[in-house]
């Protein structure tokens, strides 16, 4: 079952002459369950590709549909709880609410559905990825790498059925990125998620049992 | 909880009752105490009033969720429920996707059992080729015709073959037991280089022939939790392939990175790599690429060691440059992991 | 809320909480803006309550209506009747006596705690012996005497006669006297030669006054007095009492207007305070959108906010604004008026704060959640077309910034004029008030000194005050002789004849001002009939001023077109008819004790060439030096005449000095207050400002611009939307100003719009500096912390 799915998919930034093609076009699809890994250079259109399939954005042209549902036309509060309940993010920049500990960050999605946290669940990954003693503490007090950390902490505790990362291993070493990439295939394989993750690192990629490649907007070849 | 089952109702009776004592002592006047007495009695009916109504709202409530519950077992679709701000909601959406993950699990084991279909037909396939030589050569020693010298070289060849034989139904038994996971792992926190001498023990004397140099750097303090014999197994294939496709006078280079969540063992060497993209297939089963096909092998171990290395919750990854060697990167888990 | 709903209330709480706590120099101003301006209003309205409160009180201690000139035994008499709660004696001695420059007077009145407090001597007790007198300790230690109980006084009783009285007890008052009261014993009253045939004035209360209707009481009152054989005009009506009876809830309603009206303005405030810090956190509204905050949950955020900015400082001001009330009014304080204000101040200020809050509260919801992934603080849009390169100095980049937020800049530009606005009225408010003016007002409207003829409603004679003019003091020769006082400017003479009116059945003694035929053309009162002057010579007629005063004293209802009976003496007995030609119930400025007035022609037809002089306005020149010598050379020349007495403005003004502090305080308060105001305000918008634009100063300043030039940036974009504002508060605000104070001229005339210059001068400085300072200590405080933390660091 394809869970993720776009049609000509399109957005344009401006007005002629000076118009940005971000997407131009994108027709793709991925399977339920499935490790996708979208490459291109910087300035290819792949982080606007993952915030229309997150429902954060909308197109020029084109749909998007996820789970068998039509973005555009779901209401703006429908696309948040759906985001809430379906979709785990993992932004290029973190996005952690500045003014909350890395706690509350992390559980966020699940009080905004005003369910209790899985706790055993929670300890695991923050053990996994060594936050389990920098819990109390605000963003601000911690380093790139333990920033994204928490977000990709964040995006997992509501064991969503799809994740979208946005370069997930960005901000860390190559060592620490084995180790996230790992987690996440895990989790993953675990709760049948459906997992797409940009990076611009071929290495990183391989893991992934698809890669697809993104250039000026457009796909170039497809791997398996 | 009982107490909340009783408490509210029970209260508005105590509170009745107390009223009606106060209303009688207190006031002497018979209208007043006519009045206050219908006042506490309408409390008191507004009370019980209460409390029916909630409880015909919880049960209202479990009713809808089992039917719902009902319906995904009965693989309807409905979407009215989906992405509402409300409890309802909530549930449902939980309960679809827990019957996701159970559907996702029942179609993983009938996809085993595909796979082990395919073994089975492949292992067939595979068998077929020596057996067919075996008979050939067999018939040919039998012919009268033959004379002895080219008898030595029949019962060579055959010899051979039946060598390969057992190595392949040995090495499918191990893969499929792998795949069937019957393969009891004894995981114990033992140290790395213990596992690393074992595995190359199998492979010392091919090297020296071809006059390869390996490097270890280890930590013998290292320890992870792992099964040795089997992850020795997974290493030498991987060491078999270095030495295999590493030609003369080549390095093989083995270094042991302890990390925060894994601990890496890299296998590089000085062969003639691997191109981009055939880093995925090179651990598909009976995979081999066009270029090795006169080397021997059957196109298992690979497939072998990640399966073994899975098992243990770890992963392999590869990184290779075509003409000037690959590297292989074997992560095992630190701790109990997912 | 649906029982279905969705749990997930608390976590909005608790980010709604961190919020604010993680914010804490916008979350201080803005706690002390809701205080300040909820602070004010409780203040105000509880001072209003507090003030008619007081009356009440004062009220429940002090007579409701006085007998004039009854005999004891009437006054017994009226005592024993069931109507009368309580009955107190007055008698007078009617002369005044000095003691060097001290002015006192014997009195005879019973001391008296509770319903009608009269005096209760601090030590000592009240005169019971014929020589026994309670005196007031002020006046003891002006005369330089001891205050001793037991010590004897000579004091002069009349006309040089001296006695001597034994000090039995005292009392202390704390301010003042032009006439300090002597109070002796009811002995002394009934069979002293000073007091002996002067009658009684009997004080009373009435039973279940307090309950009745106006009229009601008014007609009971003058039924006892007709029981009693108390003739009408002796019936003196406690004013205030009638007043509180009839419930005029004006003022009340003017404290609810101007309440609402700062409500409003704190609204403003807390609108803008709450937009600019929604517009400077679209980042982190994105964030929490992506993550699965609906838009729903994003406005119960902002109002959450809005709550408990609400919840700590409403209690802070309503315990504030109780306190200040107290100070300004002790003795109107009551619990049950506080809590009943307390209550309706709190549901104001949460619907105000709620209301203002609402509209952020939506604009946050729209924040679309791909403002997550932007970087840059997301201005509005720039405006289309490509602009000319200029120079980047800091005007022109203030210039763009500005253009960039024009929604914003208004906002702020609004916010401040309102608090402006209200300062502007104030300040025309404190300096329309002329002291002087207030105690000129009436008769010291040209003068300084009034010499008049010592009558006293106490013992009343059939023709007023015509046998005083008869034996003419007041005369020619008198005038000459004040002329030449030095420093003296003018002596003015002021007519008026006396005669005994009868009209309607009543009959009551009247003094009637001449007009002359110049003052009758600036005459322009709103009147009933005919007020020409010719007329008026031609049928002898009168106007009547002031009619519901005298109407209600006298029980009569003045028709213009009836006739009245006018009986005066000129030696001889005369007697004729009046015409009353006009009726109003204005009164005449600049002679507001006169009230009926009559044609110099008809009053010399009358009275003929009889001297009828009936007062000398004194004016003197530079009255502030030569005033006191001025006043002892005026007592000099009338010393020989008994029946003349001098009444000065310096008396007066010693009189209303306790009244006037009272109003002083209030004033200073409420300047003090809107200075604040505006200043918080201000000071608010600034620094919310300079925090929320952290991060771009940090960039400008890593691409090399200096603190100072920051600075400069920054003060012209203050100056871009002070100066709107300056304009509207200079412009509106004056009108304002003017306007009320117009408003408040009709009732008090001694008030007289003055531009408040300086007060404005200082606001204007004030616009000026603060905003300087603000940048100068706001960006201080950003680069304590390292350029680099500054950037990378989302904010806060």
């Amino acid at each position: 079952m394809n869970i993720l799915q776009t049609t000509n998919l399109t957005k344009y930034y401006g007005e002629e002459p000076v118009q940005v093609k971000a997407l131009d076009g994108i027709t793709l699809a991925v399977e339920q369950g499935s490790f996708t890994a979208i490459v291109g250079t910087s300035g290819s259109g792949k982080s606007t590709l993952l915030h229309m399939l997150g429902g954060l954005d909308t197109p020029t042209g084109g749909s998007v549909m996820v789970d068998g549902q039509e973005l555009c036309r779901m209401k703006r509060s429908e696309l948040t709880i759906f985001r809430r309940r379906k979709i785990g993010f993992v932004f290029q920049n973190y996005n952690l609410i500045p003014n909350l500990t890395v706690y509350d960050n992390i559980v966020l999605p699940v009080e905004l559905d005003g369910r209790s946290v899985d706790i055993s669940y929670f300890h695991e990954i923050t053990a996994v990825l060594g936050l389990s003693d920098k819990l109390q503490r605000k963003p601000n007090k911690l380093s790139g790498g333990q920033q994204q950390r928490a977000a990709i902490a964040r995006a997992l505790i509501t064991k969503p059925a799809i994740l979208l990362t946005d370069e997930p291993t960005g901000n860390l070493d190559s060592h620490t990125s084995q180790e996230v990439i790992g987690l996440l295939q895990a989790a993953g394989k675990k709760f049948h998620q459906t997992i797409v993750m940009i990076t611009h690192n071929d290495e990183i990629a391989q893991i992934a049992d698809r890669i697809i490649r993104i250039e000026d907007g457009r796909l170039a070849e497809s791997r398996w | 909880m009982k107490v909340y089952k009783y408490a509210l109702p029970g209260a508005g009776i105590l509170l009745s009752a107390t009223g009606c004592i106060l209303a009688f002592t207190q006031i002497p006047e018979s209208v007043g105490r006519a009045v206050l007495l219908i006042i506490l009695l309408l409390f008191g009916i507004l009370d019980m009033g209460y409390y029916f109504y909630f409880r015909r709202k919880f049960i209202d409530f479990s009713e809808e969720v089992c039917c719902h519950a009902e319906r995904i077992m009965r693989n309807e679709e409905d979407r009215t429920q989906h992405n509402q701000e409300t409890l309802v909601s909530k549930v449902v959406m939980e309960l679809e996707k827990m019957d996701e993950v159970m559907q996702s699990r029942l179609s993983e084991s009938s996809r085993e059992k595909e796979n082990l279909q395919k073994i089975i037909s492949d292992t067939a396939h595979q068998v077929k080729t020596p057996l067919t030589s075996i008979r050939m050569y067999h018939d040919m020693l039998s012919d009268p015709d033959t004379d002895v010298n080219e008898k030595e070289r029949f019962m060579d060849i055959i010899r051979q073959q039946l060598e390969k034989l057992e190595f392949l139904i040995d090495s499918l038994i191990k893969s499929s037991r792998l795949e069937n996971d019957m393969i009891r792992l004894n995981m114990e926190n033992s140290s790395v280089f213990h596992t690393l001498e074992i595995s190359l023990n199998g492979m010392i004397t091919k090297a020296e022939r071809k006059k390869i140099d390996i490097t270890i750097h280890c930590n013998p303090a290292v320890k992870v939790m792992h099964d040795a014999k089997w992850t020795a197994e997974a290493l030498g294939n991987i060491l078999d392939n270095a030495v295999k496709y590493t030609p003369e006078r080549g390095n093989i280079r083995i270094d042991v990175i302890p990390g925060e969540m894994y601990v890496e063992i890299k296998i590089q060497d000085t062969g003639k790599g691997i191109a981009a993209g055939s880093y995925n297939d090179i651990f598909k089963r009976f995979y081999r690429e066009a270029s090795v096909s006169k080397e021997e092998g059957l196109g298992l171990g690979l497939y072998i060691s990640r399966n073994i290395i899975s098992l243990q919750g770890g992963y392999i990854m590869v990184h290779s440059v075509p003409g000037q060697g690959s590297s292989f990167s074997i992560f095992l888990p630190n701790r109990k992991n997912i | 809320m649906k029982l279905d709903a969705n749990n997930n209330s608390r976590i909005i709480y608790r980010i709604a909480k961190s919020n604010l706590t993680s914010r804490r120099l916008y979350t201080f101003f803005s706690i002390l803006t809701i205080i300040l301006s909820v602070t004010f209003i409780t203040a105000a309205v509880l001072f209003l309550q507090g003030t008619m409160t007081a009356e009440r009180r004062m009220l429940e201690n002090m007579q409701q209506v006085m007998f004039m000139n009854v005999s004891g035994e009437q006054m017994e008499a009226a005592a024993a009747d069931e109507r009368t709660e309580l009955m107190i004696p007055y008698k007078e001695s009617g002369i005044d006596s000095t003691a060097g420059s001290v002015k006192y007077t014997f009195n005879y009145l019973k001391s008296q705690a509770e319903g009608i407090q009269t005096y209760v001597p601090v030590e000592g007790r009240e005169p019971e012996a014929y020589h026994e007198i309670v005196v007031n300790k002020g006046f003891m230690d002006r005369i330089g005497q001891e205050c001793r109980i037991g010590a004897k006084i000579l004091l002069d009783v009349q006309g040089g006669v001296q006695e001597e009285f034994v000090i039995c007890g005292y009392i202390d008052r704390p301010y003042d006297l032009s006439v300090y009261s002597i109070y002796v014993s009811r002995e002394y009253a009934d069979t002293s030669p000073l007091m002996a045939d002067k009658k009684y004035t009997a004080l009373l209360r009435i039973t279940g006054a307090a309950h009745m209707e106006s009229s009601g009481f008014e007609t009971a009152v003058y039924q006892m007095a007709m029981d009693y054989g108390v003739k009408r005009p002796d019936v003196n009506i406690n004013g205030r009492f009638e007043q509180s009876l009839q419930e005029s809830n004006v003022s009340l309603y003017a404290a609810g207007l101007v309440s609402l009206f700062i409500l409003a303005v704190s609204g403003i405030v807390i609108y803008s305070i709450f937009y600019l810090s929604v517009i400077s956190r679209t980042q982190q509204i994105g964030q929490l959108q992506t993550i699965g905050m609906t838009q729903r949950q994003i406005k119960k955020m902002v109002r959450r906010e809005g709550f408990l900015l609400s919840s700590i400082s409403l209690p802070a001001a309503l315990i504030l604004g109780g306190i200040i009330a107290y100070f300004l009014q002790p003795d109107g304080w009551s619990f049950s008026n506080y809590a009943v204000t307390a209550v309706t101040m709190s549901i104001f200020g949460v619907l105000t704060v709620q209301i203002s809050v609402g509209k952020p509260a939506s604009l946050a919801a729209k924040v679309p959640p791909i403002e997550a992934a932007r970087n840059s603080d997301s201005g509005e849009d720039t405006k289309k077309g490509a602009k000319a390169h200029k120079r980047l100095t800091a005007f022109v980049m203030a210039q763009t910034g500005q253009e960039q937020n024009h929604r914003k800049r208004r906002l702020m530009s609004i916010s401040i004029a309102s608090g402006g606005i209200i300062f502007m009225i104030a300040a025309s408010y404190l300096y329309a008030w002329d002291e002087e003016a207030y105690s000129r007002e009436g008769e010291f409207a040209g003068a300084e000194y009034i010499v008049s003829y010592l009558y006293s409603a106490h013992s009343p004679a059939a023709y007023g005050s015509t046998e005083m003019q008869l034996v003419g003091h007041l005369s020619g020769e008198l005038r000459e002789k004040l002329l030449k006082i030095p420093h003296v400017r003018s002596v003015n003479a002021v007519n008026s004849a006396f005669g005994n009116i009868e009209y309607q059945g009543a009959s009551w003694v009247q003094g009637f001002y001449r007009l002359t035929k110049e003052e009758a053309k600036s005459f322009n009162m709103n009147m009933d009939g005919n007020s020409s002057y010719d007329y008026l010579c031609e049928h002898d007629g009168i106007i009547i001023t002031d009619s519901e005063f005298i109407s209600g004293i006298n029980g009569v209802s003045f028709q213009p077109g009836d006739m009245l009976t006018l009986h005066w003496f000129d030696g001889e007995e005369h007697q004729t008819e009046l015409e009353i030609t006009a009726v109003t119930s204005e009164t005449m400025p600049a002679h507001s004790e006169y009230n009926i007035c009559m044609t110099d022609k008809t009053m010399e037809k009358l009275w003929g060439a009889m001297n009828t002089v009936s007062s000398f306005s004194i004016a003197a020149k530079d009255y502030e030096k030569y005033g006191e010598q001025i006043e002892q050379d005026i007592l000099t020349v009338i010393e020989p005449y008994p029946d003349l007495s001098l009444e000065t403005l310096r008396e007066k003004r010693i009189d209303d000095s306790a009244n006037i502090q009272k109003i002083k305080i209030q004033i200073y308060g409420i300047s003090v207050f809107v200075t604040l105001f505006s200043i918080l305000n201000l000071i608010n918008m600034l620094a919310g400002n300079i925090a929320a634009r952290k991060k771009e100063f940090s960039i400008l300043e890593s691409i090399g611009m200096e603190e100072k030039q920051i600075r400069g940036m920054l003060f012209w974009e203050s100056v871009i939307f002070v100066l709107p504002a300056l304009l509207i508060i200079f412009t509106a605000g004056s009108a304002a100003g003017y306007a009320v104070v117009s408003f408040l001229q009709k009732s008090a005339g001694y008030m007289e719009y003055r531009f408040p210059l300086i007060p404005g001068m200082v606001y204007i400085i004030g616009m000026v500096l603060i905003p300087l300072t603000i940048s100068y200590f706001g960006l201080k405080g950003q680069s304590r912390v390292p350029l680099v933390e500054r950037i990378r660091n989302t904010e806060l």
